[in-house]
């Protein structure tokens, strides 16, 4: 007893649908924003040239996304869509004291990675400036560790006697999740 | 009196491990310092960051571009968006973890002027001269220079 190839046809056609339905189901991935504020910090004196602000840092996956407790397989790419570097109130210096600024994450388990950079500094700029971010650098690899160091270098034109200084810094994450 | 055998052995053992430790870390921190390639158009500072050796361009022969006379860029970054990072100050030594017997490895160095990064290997000849060894997938395939610590005049 044969169906006839009409209902085969439509039975092939149902069994591809529900195959490609259940393989765009499992892969598709979902996005999502996120700021994080940082302040990263350093000891004086600050001779010309690079100097290094760092800050090590504790993700917590569970925190990154409201309400959803991600794990670290579900991550996909975290990548970085905005940096803004701004000078605390409390911190006596002012963007006309430096070059340039470069931002950088490394840890133990994970290669050193550029992910932003502003090359020159206006001498005009204000208490804040925006950074030009990499389209490419993935951070996903530093926010899956128990902790990853945030390295932000500034040039300084010149020697600077402070004991110590911080800046702060609002990145904006893209996030990508399964 | 087993108690007290096995109290001394852990303290002897306790002891070991820590002086061995101490030895190993100032071994490791031997390559901290200021380095000249042989080529001589750069200067390249190691330094420590967390657990790892990053060494960053300090000083260049040649610090502008004939062009603008403005100062070199990373320009040969495959990534487009990071090719206005100044080369003075870039880190091209990155990742380096002591592994024993003067040699430090699992980094990279990165060659600006054709914007590549290969995997390297340093391996220290005398407290004044290392080896580096740059290369593709296996260390065979790669090429060595010999880079001479910079020596500070005495006052």
């Amino acid at each position: 007893m044969s169906l006839n190839p009409l209902k085969q046809s439509a039975k092939l056609f149902s069994f591809l649908l529900l195959s490609l339905f259940l393989i765009i189901s499992c892969t598709s991935s979902k996005t999502e924003q996120k700021s994080i504020d940082i302040i990263v910090s350093s000891e004086g004196p600050y001779f010309a040239g690079g100097n290094s602000f760092t800050l090590d840092y504790q993700p917590d996956l569970k925190k990154l996304i409201v309400d959803k407790e991600l794990r670290s397989e579900d991550i996909v790419s975290i990548k970085l869509s905005s940096a803004r570097l701004s000078i605390p109130n409390d911190v006596d210096i002012s963007f006309s004291n430096f070059t340039s600024a470069s931002l950088q994450v490394l840890s133990d388990n994970a290669p050193m990675t550029s992910v932003a950079i502003l090359n020159p500094i206006s001498p005009n700029a204000s208490q804040a400036i925006e950074m030009v971010v990499s389209d490419e650098a993935d951070m996903a690899p530093f926010f899956k560790e128990n902790s990853f160091t945030y390295l932000l270098d500034l040039d300084f034109k010149e020697d600077d006697y402070s004991d110590a200084l911080k800046m702060n810094l609002t990145l904006n994450l893209t996030i990508e999740y399964k | 009196m087993i108690t007290n055998i096995l109290k001394t052995a852990l303290l002897i053992f306790a002891f070991s491990m820590s002086a061995s430790a101490g030895f190993s870390q100032a071994e490791a921190d031997k390559l901290i310092g200021v380095w000249e390639p042989s080529h001589g158009k750069a200067k390249v500072k190691v330094e420590k960051i967390g657990s790892k050796y990053y060494g960053k361009i300090v000083w260049l022969k040649e610090p502008n571009k004939p062009e603008t006379n403005e100062p070199k860029t990373d320009q040969n970054n495959p990534d487009e968006k990071m090719r206005s990072t100044p080369l003075r100050g870039y880190r091209i030594l990155k990742d380096f973890n002591y592994t024993g017997e003067n040699e430090w490895s699992e980094g990279t160095i990165y060659d600006p002027e054709n914007g590549n990064t290969y995997s390297c290997t340093i391996k220290m000849k005398d407290d004044n001269t290392i080896e580096i060894r740059g290369f593709i997938g296996v260390s065979a395939l790669g090429r060595t220079d010999i880079w001479k610590r910079l020596q500070t005049p005495k006052k």
